[in-house]
């Protein structure tokens, strides 16, 4: 049994991949936290999570576990929520979809995964409720948590279908291969 | 061996990787401690990270800004001729209120030259635009684009054109991080007016807030005005708060002057109450005392002349009753 060879390319891509999931969620976040402005009040989803999940669960080589914690920690302190619970959460979570990416290879169901994304979002809201109760916080009605939850719900597949489609990660090799295969409108064909 | 994937499936490399979670772990719940156990400066580190990204979270919001005025815009195009009439109605009630109000001021200066009232400085105030929300369910937060080298001091009460918004609970050199009235963990000391009862206005996520601690509740009637009493020194008082109403609980609560949903701009105060007593008063010695006397610090024990020691502050037994443990400066000031 040998250790595969991880070429400079291979490596080049990852390490692109890492910094495009940074660069994702550093922009979910900025958009999460700007304000509506005169928009009606209503839940904000969390993009930041739908994002991580996504890579967690379709690209996990580019969402190792430090750069996972340290995106987790960065939301804590740009959203203003309970500082560090809300990371341990996330980390949390996020095992619990790596722990299904590495037990369910692709090619996986996408509800399958959109239902497990959606568990760990309640996870992660869950968890933080408890650990402020826990100590002594002020944690919010349940009730509250469950319009978060709902919104975050659905942003999963439009963010996944976005990532997926619009910016096209996530797809296999073969699935890039077969689509550069495929006759463009124009006639070019791409490289 | 890893797989095509990339997930290393090898024994060690699975064994080190649950460590680096471990510790991971460990070290966000170290974090969490932290913060709950030393919040001011938890929230001086986090506000460092937004000073940061402010100028980011500012690029990022001005689009989005700019869209949610145009739909506005939209909104009000489409109710241009019924707005029209409401304000014009609107601008004739309030000429009314200008007569009264011009009156009610030249009487009120008359008075007070009458009585030589000294009234407190002028508050002075900052003005800055929300440039961020916490948009989670967590935290009912916002981020202002002024902070320390503006002027801007935590605990500051914020205010935009009508009312109460809230309070500075994180301060960073650009931006300061504003906890709004309806978060759970906002408690306000407030007066109702005209009865003149004191409440304390608790935050628990809806929009109105609730009162608590109110005394006699059934002296309060909907429509009573809320304003900051001032105790504890962190408000100025009579800052506007909202009105009085009964909750769909049957509990009273605060509909709040300030608009939280459409937060543009605000104000920060900056209010820093002169009214701390440093000094004792004159039966008290504070300076050396005069030849002769045997000269002591305050808590020092002296001998009188049986030898019994006695401290020279000893409260009476009946004050040593109540809060003899207590600084006196503090107890002054409060």
């Amino acid at each position: 049994m040998s250790a595969p060879v991880v070429g400079p390319v291979a490596a080049a891509r990852r390490l692109a991949a890492m910094a495009a999931l940074a660069a994702l969620v550093l922009g979910a976040l900025l958009v999460q936290a700007a304000p509506m402005g005169p928009l009606p009040d209503g839940p904000v989803p969390d993009l930041a999570w739908c994002v991580l999940a996504f890579f967690v669960l379709r690209k996990p080589q580019a969402a190792p576990l430090g750069l996972v914690a340290l995106l987790a920690i960065l939301r804590d302190a740009l959203l203003g929520g309970p500082l560090g619970a809300g990371a341990l959460s996330v980390l949390l979570a996020t095992e619990a979809l790596r722990w299904r990416a590495r037990e369910l290879p692709p090619p996986r169901s996408v509800w399958g995964d959109w239902v497990w994304a959606s568990l760990g979002y309640a996870g992660v809201l869950g968890l933080q409720w408890l650990l402020l109760g826990v100590s002594l916080g002020h944690p919010p009605a349940l009730s509250a948590l469950v319009p978060h939850l709902v919104a975050t719900v659905l942003a999963i597949p439009l963010v996944a279908g976005v990532l997926r489609y619009g910016l096209r990660i996530g797809a296999s090799p073969r699935q890039d291969d077969e689509a550069r295969r495929l006759p463009r409108p124009f006639g070019r064909s791409a490289s | 061996m890893a797989r095509e994937d990339g997930i290393a499936e090898g024994g060690a490399a699975r064994a080190l990787r649950r460590i680096l979670l471990a510790c991971l772990c460990v070290g966000l719940l170290a974090v969490f401690v932290f913060w709950r156990i030393d919040s001011p400066r938890a929230e001086r580190m986090r506000m460092g990270v937004v000073d940061a990204l402010g100028p980011l979270v500012e690029q990022v919001s001005g689009p989005l800004d700019f869209l949610s005025e145009a739909t506005v815009d939209f909104e009000n195009f489409v109710r241009v001729y019924e707005q029209n009439d409401a304000l014009r109605r609107e601008i004739q009630r309030l000429r009314a209120w200008r007569e009264s109000a011009l009156q009610l001021e030249q009487e009120n200066a008359r008075l007070r030259a009458l009585n030589h009232v000294r009234l407190a400085p002028t508050l002075g105030f900052v003005t800055g635009e929300m440039i961020g929300d916490s948009g989670g369910p967590f935290l009912a937060t916002g981020l202002a684009n002024v902070g320390a080298r503006d002027g801007v001091e935590d605990g500051a009460a914020v205010m935009d054109g009508s009312g109460l918004v809230g309070r500075v609970v994180g301060l960073g050199r650009r931006a300061s991080r504003v906890l709004y009235v309806t978060d759970y963990s906002s408690r306000i000391p407030v007066l109702i007016r005209p009865s003149g009862r004191r409440a304390i206005l608790s935050g628990d996520g809806a929009r109105a807030p609730r009162l608590d601690f109110l005394e006699d509740p059934e002296g309060v009637r909907p429509g009573d005005r809320i304003v900051t009493s001032g105790d504890g020194q962190v408000f100025p008082p009579d800052l506007a708060v909202g009105i009085a109403v009964v909750g769909p609980d049957g509990t009273p609560r605060a509909r709040l002057a300030a608009d939280l949903e459409r937060l543009e701009f605000v104000r920060i105060l900056r209010y820093r109450p002169d009214t701390t007593i440093d000094r004792p008063g004159g039966l008290i010695r504070n300076g050396p005392l005069p030849d002769g006397e045997p000269e002591a610090v305050d808590g020092e024990e002296i001998e009188d002349e049986s030898g019994a020691a006695a401290p020279l502050d000893a409260p009476s037994p009946e004050a040593s009753a109540g809060d003899a443990t207590e600084n006196p400066v503090a107890s002054a000031s409060r």
